[in-house]
């Protein structure tokens, strides 16, 4: 006799859970190209007008945008999403994406938000001075820093995002939770197959945490004190660069 | 080279900082600009480059005024450089790509001719060595030269320093002033803010004094 873990490994239920979880990563992998993209775009709007107080009409929809999304829960925006907004579109996946991809790219545009408020108001002064235009100071002095400075708080966001994605089994996508609450329901046993999805969520966060931890070590390696290793990297570089 | 007429500067809370000033450079001229501090200094610095914009006058660059609409400020910052108090590297970047982000991305210069340009730069201003080395891990002294370098990558014809000395102790007090001073022999015009007599009458071909936002 088969016991219930076996049961879900052996039977049709392990590629229920293997679908839920291409699910889960596809809306996640989707969502944060989306995020990323129109975070860095209203950050970029609202550092513009930060900066040289242009854009006040964009700056003021990405205010609203941000506003509104911070202000109403995740679930909400999913439902209004899925039967009002986007009801005409067939694909729950998309209506899925584009709403994980909006929620988060408020909160991405917030954090880059605060991480080019921590540059300090002197790197934009010194590029003026060299004869930089706004936009130029903005995408090649302070958004990298900006960027560097908000490494952290966007790995959170994104894990933050893989976590509230379980949510979407409520318009009809079967992501990992769901696919474990359809097992629970067939199993009458709701302790294995959400034992099982717990710890895909923790890998999969776990695998993300240490990716990032790596960028930032490898960015602090880079401006960091071992300047021998750098300097012979560089020097390799540049004499490449000069053989070319 | 420079020729300011009746420039004033009045900033919104009412204070106001340039009354009535008027001031002329010469090519290669070296100019520095004493006075007490609250006099108007960096703020003059500042409107000369349009980092502050004045409230009334005109400020003639190369026979152009600067303060017309029509003027690209960004084409006549990348001919009039600056040195801050503070250095204001980049943080983010090695000391090389300070110097070459702007004759790469400005003036458009081959990534290799600009690198040769500032290593060459590096060299003659005894800082090779920290080619390759982050803002951070530099002296004060050694950024400001840094500074310095960055502005002359840029081939100005004309550098604007706003106490480039104030925030360093004396012996990188002297390394910056020996670099301004070998500036003197590349023609390049210059306009000094700095408190220091002595580094005054070493690089000075004129000293203005300033006083409650007027030449004396």
């Amino acid at each position: 006799m088969h016991t219930r873990a076996e049961n879900i490994m052996k039977s049709k239920y392990y590629f229920l859970i293997l679908k839920g979880f291409a699910g889960t990563l596809e809306i996640v992998a989707c969502s944060m190209i989306i995020s990323l993209f129109l975070g860095m775009l209203i950050a970029a709007v609202r550092a513009h007008y930060q900066f040289s107080s242009k854009l006040r009409f964009l700056n003021c929809f990405a205010v609203i945008f941000v506003n509104i999304i911070r202000g109403t829960p995740v679930m909400l925006q999913l439902l209004i999403m899925a039967y009002i907004v986007l009801v005409q579109l067939k694909s729950v996946f998309l209506v899925a994406v584009i709403t994980f991809g909006l929620n988060s790219s408020a909160y991405v545009s917030e954090i880059l938000r605060s991480g080019i408020k921590g540059v300090p108001t002197n790197q934009y002064t010194a590029g003026a001075a060299l004869g930089f235009k706004n936009t130029q100071i903005i995408n090649l002095i302070i958004f990298p820093q900006a960027l560097r400075n908000s490494l952290p708080s966007l790995l959170n966001e994104f894990s933050a995002l893989l976590k509230e994605t379980a949510i979407v089994g409520i318009i009809g996508f079967t992501d990992i939770t769901h696919a474990a609450s359809i097992i629970r329901s067939t199993l009458f046993s709701p302790i294995m197959p959400f034992l099982i999805v717990g710890a895909i969520y923790f890998a999969i966060s776990s695998v993300a945490s240490y990716c990032f931890e790596k960028i930032e070590q490898l960015i602090a390696t880079r401006e960091g004190s071992n300047c021998k290793k750098i300097s012979a990297i560089s020097e390799k570089r540049e004499e490449d660069l000069l053989n070319d | 080279m420079i020729d300011v007429q009746h420039l004033n500067k009045t900033f919104e809370n009412g204070n106001k900082v340039l009354d009535d000033v008027n001031f002329k450079v010469a090519q290669a001229e070296c100019v520095v600009i004493c006075g007490p501090s609250g006099a108007g200094k960096s703020t003059f610095l500042k409107c000369l480059n349009l980092l502050e914009k004045p409230t009334s006058g005109t400020i003639l660059f190369d026979g152009q005024n600067i303060l017309e609409s029509t003027c690209n400020i960004c084409k006549v910052r990348q001919k009039m450089g600056m040195v801050f108090q503070q250095f204001c590297l980049f943080s983010n970047l090695s000391i090389l790509e300070n110097i070459t982000l702007g004759p790469i991305k400005l003036l458009h210069i081959p990534k290799k001719e600009a690198t040769n340009q500032a290593f060459e730069l590096l060299k003659k201003y005894g800082i090779a060595d920290k080619t390759y080395n982050y803002p951070h891990q530099l002296s004060g002294g050694q950024q400001q030269r840094v500074a310095i370098i960055r502005a002359l990558a840029m081939s100005p014809v004309a550098i604007l320093f706003d106490e480039p000395t104030s925030a360093l102790d004396h012996q990188m007090q002297l390394e910056v002033q020996e670099t301004i001073l070998n500036l003197k022999e590349t023609n390049v015009t210059m306009v000094i803010i700095t408190h220091d007599p002595v580094f005054t009458e070493n690089v000075a071909t004129r000293v203005i004094q300033m006083e409650c936002g007027r030449f004396l």
